[in-house]
């Protein structure tokens, strides 16, 4: 299977056949799961952005949403588009309808204590290395 | 047929999504594509934030068929002043605390085209924005870079290769399991279909009669009301429709008045000559193929038909279209809000009641159902201002002209791809200028007490070139392509004998790169 992997505004042009456990990259990004997703979930790939438009262009069913925006419609994307997980960056904490809507979908909803950029490198060093 | 209705409420982020999500509910009990439902919620979810974000009110309604979903989101918001200016990326009049949300990247309206089949809005600043989408449920239509409607049918192909010289973007293939058509270079404009005498090129199938109690109002054209014969006049015609149920019997006429006036009030306010009138969409969709230079001159309306469609918001229409290109736009055959039918299908159910009730006298008609258009004298005096142009090879010619800049003295060009415009249609049976004689004698008697309420309507989304007509997206690798056709090319006859199958020397080159040949098709090669 073929995974692209993306960050905010660049598009890595690397193709490659990576695909991780969520709870190992769970641990590489010190993260929290607040709520668990379903069992087994593998992440191919992995895209952060601030607005909801451009997660919801590259929401799949293999990608980890990334964003340091709290806003409960990012779950609302993963319902429509099937993501499997979606991080929240800098210890945002997610308010209790957030959590009950990810329960509901079956969406791992994780918290990182990382920022943005540090959150990217460390992700992009599990799916992938990059290529300018 | 599937119908529903969502309402929406501006300002409310939490439960917002909730019609996007309900509409993916029924599109997976349908078993749609995880592709085609990946597209159909992006732009369902855009099309639902602009009224949350933007509106006080809206709703979304859709329309499920067996081959697509329509989507029309309505809303009671501030309108949009400039939608041209509202589709670029990036601009947005999003309010604060949207953006601090994540919304408002200026990214929904091309992300809703986009993921769409067919994309329409329209504005009003003061009342709200209507957006019509349509996805098609077959992914290998939706993959189309083109749409059309025209229809082969192999085994009826006697290899003749009339239609391989006739098309005039060059669509046409013919093999040995009968014609193919490249599907983004054909234009619809039925030239195929008319040189056609085997039946294997023809319209792709419309829809089926409609019962009229079901419909608010049937669309036909004159030349199918006048062209059924002596026997059946436009009078005829109408009376046996009135009496088969159709309150209202609608002449396209109409609307092809009212796109005729408007496109000669936008050519007074610009300098650009000629404009060109967007009146015959398979000439629209020949000048994003050959002539996108021309783009700029089309007058920014939507087509007769396609306004005409607008008319019946809330009740189903029945459309009979003239030729391929009308059906393509109006989006196939049946959906929620319309009927659309072959001039054969109506011809037939007219003559059918006619002939059921022989004994019947047909009076003159004093009431006529018929709710027409022309005004002789403004047409008279609008004429003068018009150049009107029929036939595709008159077309091509006065397009090169147009695109040399030797029209100048010509305000507004009318183009139809047909030979005596759409009473010339290949699918109509009379002799186009029969046809046209009859409706003009017949036409005040008939209607002409009766003003229209037609209107033009003018675009949301401006016409582009087609990209379909690239040899290779990447331009590195289109170089690369044409310079291989061109070795291809010196190597090959120049003779344009279509023997193998393409109608030209230079056309079977551009298939070889392309993989969809080979140069031993090339019968002169092969001799040698």
């Amino acid at each position: 299977m073929l995974y692209q992997m993306v960050i905010i505004g660049q598009e890595f042009t690397d193709v490659v056949e990576i695909a991780m456990k969520l709870e190992s990259l769970i641990e590489r990004i010190e993260a929290k799961a607040l709520a668990p997703g379903k069992p087994g979930v593998e992440i191919g790939r992995f895209y952060a952005s601030a607005r909801i438009s451009d997660l919801l262009n590259m929401a799949s069913g293999d990608t980890l949403l990334v964003s340091d925006v709290k806003n409960p419609q990012l779950l609302r994307v993963s319902e429509l588009l099937e993501v499997p997980a979606i991080c929240l960056l800098n210890d945002i904490q997610p308010d209790a309808a957030m959590l009950a809507a990810a329960v509901e979908n079956g969406t791992a909803l994780i918290v990182s204590p990382l920022g943005l950029e540090e959150a990217c490198k460390r992700l992009k060093q599990c799916l992938g290395e990059e290529i300018r | 047929m599937n119908t529903g209705s969502f309402k929406i409420k501006g300002g409310d982020y939490q439960r917002a999504g909730m019609a996007s999500s309900n509409l993916k509910k029924l599109l997976k009990k349908i078993n749609v594509e995880p592709a085609i439902i990946r597209r159909a919620m992006i732009a369902a979810y855009e099309a639902e934030m602009n009224v949350v974000i933007h509106a006080r009110n809206g709703n979304m309604r859709f329309f499920l068929d067996s081959d697509r979903i329509d989507m029309e989101v309505t809303d009671e918001g501030p309108g949009i002043p400039d939608i041209d200016l509202a589709m670029k990326e990036g601009y947005s009049t999003a309010p604060p605390e949207a953006k601090d949300l994540g919304f408002g990247a200026g990214m929904g309206l091309p992300n809703i085209k986009r993921n769409s089949d067919r994309f329409a809005i329209e504005s009003k600043v003061g009342e709200g924005t209507t957006l019509n989408i349509s996805i098609r449920l077959k992914p290998s239509d939706a993959l189309e870079t083109g749409l059309n409607s025209i229809a082969i049918v192999a085994g009826k192909c006697t290899g003749c290769f009339r239609c391989l010289h006739v098309c005039p973007t060059l669509a046409l293939r013919v093999k040995s399991g009968g014609p193919e058509i490249i599907k983004h270079l054909c234009i619809d404009c039925a030239a195929c279909v008319s040189a056609c005498e085997s039946g294997a090129i023809s319209m792709a199938p419309a829809g089926e009669m409609p019962d009229p109690a079901e419909v608010s109002g049937l669309i036909a054209p004159p030349s199918l009301l006048a062209g059924l014969g002596l026997g059946v006049g436009p009078e005829m015609a109408l009376k046996a429709l009135g009496e088969m149920g159709f309150a209202k019997v609608f002449a396209m006429e109409a609307w092809e008045e009212a796109l005729r006036n408007s496109v000669i009030e936008h050519a007074r306010e610009r300098n650009r000559a000629p404009t060109i009138s967007p009146v015959c969409p398979a000439v629209v969709n020949l000048i994003e193929v050959r002539f996108p230079s021309l783009i700029e001159n089309i007058a920014p309306f939507i087509s007769p038909v396609e306004a005409a469609r607008r008319e019946f918001p809330e009740g189903r229409a029945a459309i009979v279209v003239s030729c391929p290109s009308q059906l393509t736009a109006l989006g196939g055959g049946s959906s929620a809000s319309l009927h659309a039918i072959a001039p054969e299908t109506l011809r037939e159910a007219i003559l059918r009641f006619a002939a059921g009730d022989g004994n019947k006298v047909w009076e003159p008609i004093h009431e006529s159902p018929l709710q027409s258009g022309a005004h002789d004298a403004q047409r008279a005096a609008s004429s003068l201002d018009v150049l009107e142009i029929s036939g595709m090879r008159h077309v091509m010619r006065i397009l090169d002209k147009a695109e040399n800049g030797l029209l100048g003295d010509v305000k507004v060009i009318e183009l139809y791809a047909c030979e005596g415009g759409c009473f010339g249609s290949p699918l109509l049976r009379e002799v186009s200028a029969l046809s046209r004689h009859r409706w003009q004698k017949s036409r005040n008697a008939l209607g002409g007490a009766h003003l229209p309420e037609a209107k033009a309507v003018r675009r949301g989304v401006p016409f582009a070139a087609r990209a379909g007509v690239r040899l290779d997206p990447d331009i590195s690798r289109a170089i690369a392509k044409l310079s291989e056709m061109q070795k291809f090319l010196v190597r090959l006859p120049g003779k344009d004998c279509g023997v193998c199958g393409a109608p030209t020397c230079g056309a079977l080159a551009e298939d070889i790169v392309m993989d969809r040949a080979t140069i031993s098709q090339c019968a002169y090669l092969s001799r040698d």
